[in-house]
């Protein structure tokens, strides 16, 4: 039989190659009737038929001679099924085929994902037949059943969870990293209840109640253990798409977002004992509301009555450096908070890990208010004292704008401007204020280089207090061909391809300039409508290999005698 | 340097290279991707893309693993630039597909699978040769450019292989779970290194593969 089908095959062969020597492909005609991606409730239907209890059940390759019969469901899971006796019944089949011989008969509805049917000539199949080529995404546990794989996550969003249906109601039990390693609270943990009602296909009411455990613990008494956030949510994903939830929460916040991202400043914790953020304790309750206005565009609306409170550092353990204090983390200007936000957001980037055009643009305007807060004497250079009668308020904004282009199929261009500072009312509290330096916007610098903090020597938490930062960076991107690039096609495999996969190299130089100050109108400070002097900026130019996802830079400070700095990032700069 | 270091040094160096480089190197030197023109068949001088990848089968690495099983991917894309003389060209369009090839055991066939942004091809064939035959098969892309200008395409054509169950292994071993490897009473560091090092020589023997090329420039003149 098989040297039969052979022939058949070598005879058709030369016959397809003198038809199909060149292969027209038209991107703008409609997609054939061919079915390409594979529905979820296809994929669900698929898995449920083959775990059904009365399937007889396969893995693997699996001939049915001539003159063999089968009656019954009949499930196959990553194999052939080549039928040349009879199969009575449904028959299901997940990533692998039908093939009917000759003499072979298929009585029963036929669902095939991740495959395909072929009936040869003098084979039989009669009843319905659905064909899926897209591969399912699924895998056999130990009990020989198939179970849908949950959509790879990225790696600081490692999470475990378990779902179950009850009536119309959803429920998972989540275990998840709470986010970054850090100095206060070690490694967060979140258990959290979620349970999801679907009234329609486009709405979904949703309730997550998730505790926070910490690993550190809490020299002070100061941090209210443990954490937790309830978020009340309503999702609608139709037209306009658009969210509302109503959250609670107590939870230890950032306060600035740079240097380096969440996940790369948890490494740095983590192995070096290098905790590049400050933090601080956030209780309150709040609303948002957010809207996608159009396929890029979003907007977020918030408001919300915080009580934000000074933490101390722990002493978590760390691979390098155990033995070492870690850095204070600085006191904030403790008190309840009112706190309403706006913000856009914009993005046409082709790739949000690895751009190569296209546009990303954040705007948000914070206005705050307080009636009791606390607030730390701080020098006049810094703030001139800030009212405790119940009036302070403030507002500040900031913009993040990033643009990529190609100038040709092997050089891209990156810019970024980067803006944020105060713009309205009283002067900024510890906890809204700014930095520059270090491994993200100004690699040619050490952390903090630029922190507004006018005693000598500066405090051991090295706080930030500039109440504005304006950056510009900007990078080019040529590519090393040495024929190094490994990569796992899979996208089920995304997170292992993020930590193993080598890119092809990029060579990378990059400059930057950037400067925060002090706007006002004390001593030392510049005027709230200047931007500072010239010799107040710094500037640094370096060169780096990008190996896609793993970068080792060298930049070198042009207005300071700094030595050369290296930094290895674990992801691209912006 | 004593000389034993150096002797260690340069015998660890000729192993990275065999292990990752050599594959790549001896593989460049045969198979290639090429991105021709097609025939000016309009008044204003605008052409399609043809991309074909040469002598694939002929590199034995290649054959080699279809007939152990494993399945090779050939992801081609293309790119339509306009020549914008002392300013910067620019990425008009791009077109993606794919192509996988794997071998059939049981039918002894070998399947051609295109994915393309508008349909799903399948092919079979029975010997080699013929899989040789239609793996250089041309593609023309119908990607004109219509506005006037100087253009070129570029093409890059990656090819991989890694099957199911490397995947999987590998997955086990950076997730922790040394399962069978830790058995028989061997050291726990005894089976991460042995781990390790088949790990390293299975991912160094599977051959990847990136090509790049461009077209000649051409010109797209206003119809009269």
């Amino acid at each position: 039989m098989r040297r039969m089908v052979a022939l058949l095959t070598l005879i058709m062969a030369p016959a397809l190659a003198a038809q199909d020597s060149v292969i027209v492909i038209d991107p703008d005609a409609p997609p054939s009737t061919v079915q390409r991606l594979l529905p979820a409730e296809v994929l669900a239907e698929a898995v449920t038929r083959y775990n059904d209890s009365n399937a007889v059940r396969f893995a693997g390759d699996v001939s049915l001679p001539a003159g063999a019969a089968v009656r019954g469901p009949v499930g196959l899971f990553r194999g052939t099924l080549t039928v040349a006796g009879i199969v009575e019944g449904p028959v299901t089949v997940v990533n692998g085929d039908v093939v009917v011989l000759p003499g072979g008969q298929l009585l029963g509805d036929v669902l095939v994902v991740g495959g395909a049917v072929r009936v040869h000539a003098g084979g039989l199949h009669r009843g319905n037949r659905r064909t899926f080529a897209e591969v399912a995404e699924v895998y056999r546990d130990t009990e020989g059943q198939l179970q849908i794989r949950a959509p790879s996550r990225p790696l600081a969003e490692l999470a475990a969870e378990q779902s179950f249906q009850v009536g119309d109601i959803k429920t998972t039990i989540k275990v998840a990293l709470g986010g970054t390693y850090n100095r206060v609270e070690g490694l967060p943990l979140y258990l959290a209840p979620i349970f999801q009602w679907r009234p329609s296909d486009r709405d979904t009411l949703s309730l997550e109640v998730r505790g926070i455990i910490r690993t550190a613990s809490d020299p002070s008494d100061l941090r209210k253990d443990p954490g937790y956030r309830v978020d009340l949510g309503w999702r609608s994903g139709a037209g306009p798409r658009w969210a509302v939830n109503l959250v609670a929460w107590s939870e230890i916040v950032g306060i600035e977002q740079q240097p380096l991202s969440r996940s790369e400043n948890g490494w740095s914790a983590f192995v070096l004992q290098r905790d590049y953020r400050d933090w601080y304790q956030s209780q309150g309750v709040g609303a948002t509301i957010g809207l996608s206005l159009a396929s890029p565009l979003r907007m977020r609306l918030g408001i919300g009555v915080e009580e934000e409170r000074s933490v101390q550092a722990g002493d978590p353990w760390s691979l390098i450096r155990n033995s070492d204090r870690w850095r204070p983390n600085p006191l904030i200007d403790d008190g309840r908070y009112g706190v309403g936000t706006i913000a856009l957001n914009l993005d046409t980037r082709n790739s949000t890990s690895f751009p190569s055009s296209g546009w990303y643009a954040h705007a948000e305007y914070e206005h705050a208010w307080s009636d009791n807060v606390a607030p730390l004497d701080l020098p006049l250079s810094v703030r001139a004292p800030i009212p405790t009668t119940g009036t302070y308020s403030f507002g500040r904004v900031a913009f993040d704008i990033q643009r990529y282009v190609r100038i040709n199929p092997a050089v891209r261009v990156g810019a970024r401007l980067l803006a944020q500072g105060w713009v309205t009312g009283d002067d900024l509290p510890v906890q809204r204020r700014y930095s520059l330096g270090g491994t993200d916007i100004l690699p040619g610098y050490p952390f903090r280089a630029v922190n507004c903090d006018p005693t000598s020597p500066g405090a051991a938490s090295q706080v930030a207090l500039c109440n504005r930062l304006l950056a510009v960076q900007a990078e080019v991107r040529t590519r090393l061909n040495f024929g190094w690039a490994f990569h796992l096609e899979d996208r089920e495999r995304a997170e292992l391809d993020r930590i193993i996969a080598i890119d092809q190299a990029d060579l990378v130089f990059l400059a930057d300039a950037g400067t925060a100050w002090i706007a006002g109108d004390g001593p030392g400070q510049v005027s709230g409508n200047h931007l500072p002097a010239g010799s107040q900026w710094k500037f640094d130019v370096g060169a780096g290999l990008d190996l896609g996802g793993v970068g080792f830079y060298l930049a070198k400070a042009l207005t300071d005698s700094e030595p050369l700095r290296f930094t290895l990032r674990l992801q691209r700069r912006f | 340097m004593p000389a034993r270091s150096r002797f260690r040094h340069a015998s660890l160096v000729a192993v990275l290279a065999a292990l990752w480089g050599a594959p790549v190197l001896t593989g460049q030197d045969r198979v290639r991707l090429e991105v021709a023109l097609s025939e000016d068949s309009t008044d204003a001088g605008s052409r399609d893309p043809v991309l074909r990848a040469h002598a694939l089968i002929e590199d034995g690495r290649w054959s080699t693993m279809l007939r152990s099983g494993f399945p090779i991917r050939m992801h081609f894309r293309v790119e339509l630039w306009q020549d914008r003389g002392v300013w910067f060209d620019a990425l008009r369009r791009q077109v993606e597909w794919d192509v996988v090839v794997r071998r059939e055991p049981l039918l002894d066939q070998y399947t051609v699978n295109t994915i393309t942004p508008s349909s799903v091809g399948e092919r079979r064939y029975a010997t080699l040769e013929a899989l040789a035959a239609a793996l250089e098969y041309a593609y023309r892309i119908t990607i004109k450019p219509r506005e006037d200008g100087e253009f070129y395409y570029a093409g890059v054509l990656g090819l991989a292989t890694l099957s199911d169950s490397d995947l999987e292994e590998l997955d086990r071993f950076l997730r922790g779970d040394l399962g069978s490897a830790a058995g028989g009473g061997e050291s726990l560091g005894d089976a991460v290194s042995r781990g390790a090092k088949r790990l390293l020589l299975r991912l160094a023997g599977l051959p990847s593969l990136r090509l790049e090329a461009r077209s000649d420039r051409f010109r797209v003149r206003s119809a009269p």
